[in-house]
């Protein structure tokens, strides 16, 4: 099954038919987030207005978690299987998942400031989280760092796997130490603790923020293909002037 | 007007609120705009170099 979306030309076709249509789902969600969680829900009773942060924090830290695995998952595949499609999937992936670990940053220091009394604090979540921004900046600088593609994939893949420990460190970061961030409480074990007004909104921001990655991950799958396929017919070039 | 205000004001909080929107918008927004970029740039340099190749075909 997995091999069949694996050929390139076959991805292609695919991705440009579903590609509307993730965007305009993308679009209703977000529409809809946005008008709950700024007009429809409630303002919290400790954190007043300030809380309306977290309809756009809360998403951005959990696909930035989300980004990393994937990115992970296709190394893993890329250096076992071979899939064609995989190393692309961890390069176009790479920059998504740096934007949103640091709109994550931003907009917790944002939210930080009036609640915590600081725009930043080295504890484990907020530290975990900066640690996950290198790790993508460093992905990307090594793919790229050399003259053969294929060894910059190979070693950058391998930092990926590597790095990938320090997903679990960030969302337990807040139940292993004393942390100013506060624990979960919408992926909890006995369900989520936020009241139903403020969860639908964040879960439809964090729906449009899952579908917009999808969007922009096709977008960036379709131009990497397309680079791959410049690479080669310049090479092709090359070789028939020699 | 009022409730315009306060909306904007955010109980005093607006000056937190709206940047983590406005940034957050902005980031997505490049990011979206800047992969159909290069995916277009892409797809012209792939046609050019394929007319190139057939050029020399022929």
């Amino acid at each position: 099954m997995l091999h069949r979306f694996a050929n390139p030309t076959r991805f292609l076709r695919i991705a440009s038919i579903a590609q509307p249509w993730i965007a305009w789902t993308t679009v209703l969600f977000a529409g809809t987030g946005l008008y709950l969680g700024l007009f429809s829900s409630p303002a919290d009773y400790q954190q007043s207005e300030s809380v309306r942060i977290m309809y756009v924090h809360v998403p951005a830290a959990w696909m930035a978690m989300f980004c990393y695995t994937c990115m992970a998952i296709a190394a893993g595949v890329g250096l076992i299987w071979k899939h064609p499609l995989a190393d692309v999937a961890t390069k176009a992936t790479a920059p998504v998942g740096a934007c949103f670990t640091f709109l994550a940053l931003f907009t917790g220091s944002l939210w930080g400031k009036p609640m915590w009394g600081t725009w930043w604090v080295w504890d484990a979540r907020l530290t975990s989280m900066l640690v996950l921004l290198f790790l993508y900046l460093g992905y990307i600088a090594l793919v790229n760092a050399f003259d053969d593609p294929a060894r910059g994939t190979k070693s950058s893949s391998i930092l990926v796997l590597v790095g990938f420990v320090n997903v679990p460190i960030i969302k337990f970061s807040v139940d292993w130490w004393n942390t100013l961030h506060q624990p979960a409480s919408v992926m909890k074990m006995g369900g989520p603790s936020i009241d139903s007004s403020m969860l639908w909104p964040l879960l439809l921001m964090a729906v449009a923020f899952k579908t917009y990655y999808i969007w922009v991950l096709l977008v960036r799958i379709r131009a990497e293909i397309i680079a791959n396929k410049i690479r080669i017919l310049r090479l092709r070039q090359v070789h028939g002037q020699l | 007007m009022d409730t315009i205000k306060n909306f904007i004001d955010m109980s005093g909080y607006g000056s937190y609120v709206w940047p983590s929107y406005l940034v957050t918008a902005g980031v997505m927004i490049v990011m979206l705009v800047a992969s159909q970029r290069l995916l277009k740039a892409n797809i012209a340099k792939v046609e050019a170099l394929e007319n190139i190749t057939k050029e020399d075909l022929e």
